[in-house]
């Protein structure tokens, strides 16, 4: 599945040849064929003439974006593009191990955390203080703003083993705490 | 008070920066004041609604939509700042030549100056924001208002202060040289918004680190420091970036440079492309 997706996603557009006269009859029963399946990009032709200027017209235009694009195409692969990154992001953030951190009166609890180097993970803030606060570390380059009594997540890591300092930026002075990877 | 103060001037700061670089690189063009101004009242009006829909932005993407709103608007912010400096090549040239009577060039660039009445706004929504919700903070911890209100005058005064500085050290730049310097002053400002807000998709796991940590220089210049923060802002310099954001440092950089070296307008050839300019000064009877 996910591989057919994939071909589709990235199937290259194939510019169709130049349409040569030469069997003309065929030519034309195709395109009668196609009235009903076809999206309508192209006026259907309905009598020889018309599926001659058709053809025509489509061999004048050989070189014009057009041929080789078309918007139906281009949203369809868009939207399969979307789903895919969509599917790949709920796999990959369900597999990311959570650590919680409390802030409480201005202080966060607990004040150092332990969590595993080499991996991502996914810290949950939360802020159970009457006033916003900003979780915030220059040693990680992580900031997000964490509303009164809500949680916000950050996702840190693949971290080196090592110790990183983050504090609340509201509240420098109380507000002080130190990631351990190990 | 200092503690108000100190991260009320860091905020400011960061976004008097990128005003002073937009205010020299419109030096000249009319009406420009006008348009600063507007951006920055526009941008601190934006900032008090983003501030009040905190909450909501906060429940957005799965948790992630305030890092998705940061990247945005730093991504659209690097998109006109790149409009911008590829329209300054297109006529840099004009704007030397007749500095105070660009006629035409200014009303084709006042679309230009648009833009960055757009960067001016983005950014001071950005950094509002958080002053915004810090100083709801403060007043929620029981602060004094005189306190409050000494530590915001404080921290306003003093970033503006450090921005205008900037201002009047581009202004020394030669004439010759003006135009050439503001846009790669220009270039790298939006590269390093570029690399800010790769940053924000990583914290949002929205893209891949591409290696977190390359490297750490913060023994050096640390993220926190001042002139880490300032250097921050201006070129984008990080202590420890991820893979990614060098990749969007990079590409941003190339294009924008590449843009305006291609895009630029052939050299003018000598008598006929005078006229214009010439008649603007000085309007020659027409028949």
């Amino acid at each position: 599945m996910v591989v057919q997706l994939a071909a589709v996603v990235t199937r290259v557009p194939q510019r169709p040849g130049p349409v040569r006269q030469v069997s003309f009859g065929p030519v034309w029963c195709l395109c009668f064929a196609e009235r009903a399946l076809r999206p309508r990009c192209f006026a259907s032709p309905s009598t020889k003439v018309e599926a001659a200027a058709e053809i025509a017209t489509l061999n004048k235009n050989y070189y014009h974006p057009a041929t080789f694009f078309t918007w139906n195409d281009a949203v369809t692969r868009l939207v399969v593009t979307a789903a895919l990154l969509l599917a790949s992001l709920a796999a990959q953030a369900a597999d990311v191990p959570e650590f919680r951190l409390v802030i409480q009166n201005h202080t966060f609890q607990p004040s150092e955390l332990k969590v595993p180097s080499g991996a991502k993970v996914k810290l949950l803030v939360e802020n159970r203080d009457a006033a916003p606060e900003e979780f915030e570390s220059t040693e990680l380059g992580r900031e997000k703003i964490v509303l009164p009594n809500s949680t916000a997540s950050v996702y840190v890591g693949p971290l080196k083993p090592g110790s990183y300092r983050f504090f609340g930026d509201f509240h420098q002075d109380t507000a002080q705490g130190r990631l351990i990877a190990e | 008070m200092p503690g108000v103060a100190l991260l009320v001037f860091r905020e400011v700061m960061e976004a008097a920066l990128i005003v002073s670089i937009v205010c020299a690189a419109t030096r000249g063009v009319d009406r420009r004041g006008l348009y600063v101004a507007g951006g920055i009242g526009l941008g601190l009006f934006g900032a008090v609604l983003v501030a009040l829909g905190a909450g909501a932005i906060a429940q957005l993407a799965r948790g992630v939509g305030q890092e998705l709103m940061n990247a945005g608007v730093l991504l659209a912010a690097v998109v006109m700042i790149g409009w911008h400096v590829v329209w300054m090549a297109r006529h840099s040239r004009e704007l030397a030549q007749h500095m105070g009577a660009v006629g035409q060039a200014v009303k084709a660039g006042s679309s230009s100056l648009t833009l960055l009445l757009a960067v001016v706004g983005l950014a001071v929504l950005r950094e509002g924001s958080e002053v915004v919700l810090f100083v709801y903070s403060m007043a929620m911890g029981g602060i004094g208002v005189a306190s409050l209100a000494g530590g915001i005058a404080l921290g306003v005064a003093s970033g503006a202060l450090l921005g205008y500085g900037l201002y009047v050290g581009l202004l020394r730049i030669p004439m010759k040289h003006f135009f050439r310097a503001t846009n790669v002053m220009l270039v790298l400002l939006a590269a390093g918004l570029a690399s800010t807000a790769a940053r924000f998709l990583v914290q949002a796991s929205w893209l891949p680190a591409w290696g977190e940590q390359l490297w750490d220089s913060s023994w050096l210049l640390s993220n926190g420091s001042l002139a880490g923060k300032t250097l921050s802002e201006l070129v984008g310099y990080d202590a420890s970036p991820a893979g990614i954001q060098l990749v969007f440092y990079a590409v941003t950089a190339i294009a924008l440079f590449a843009g305006m070296r291609w895009l630029r307008a052939p050299p003018a050839p000598t008598g006929s492309r005078a006229a214009p300019g010439a008649s603007a000064g000085t309007p020659q009877p027409q028949h």
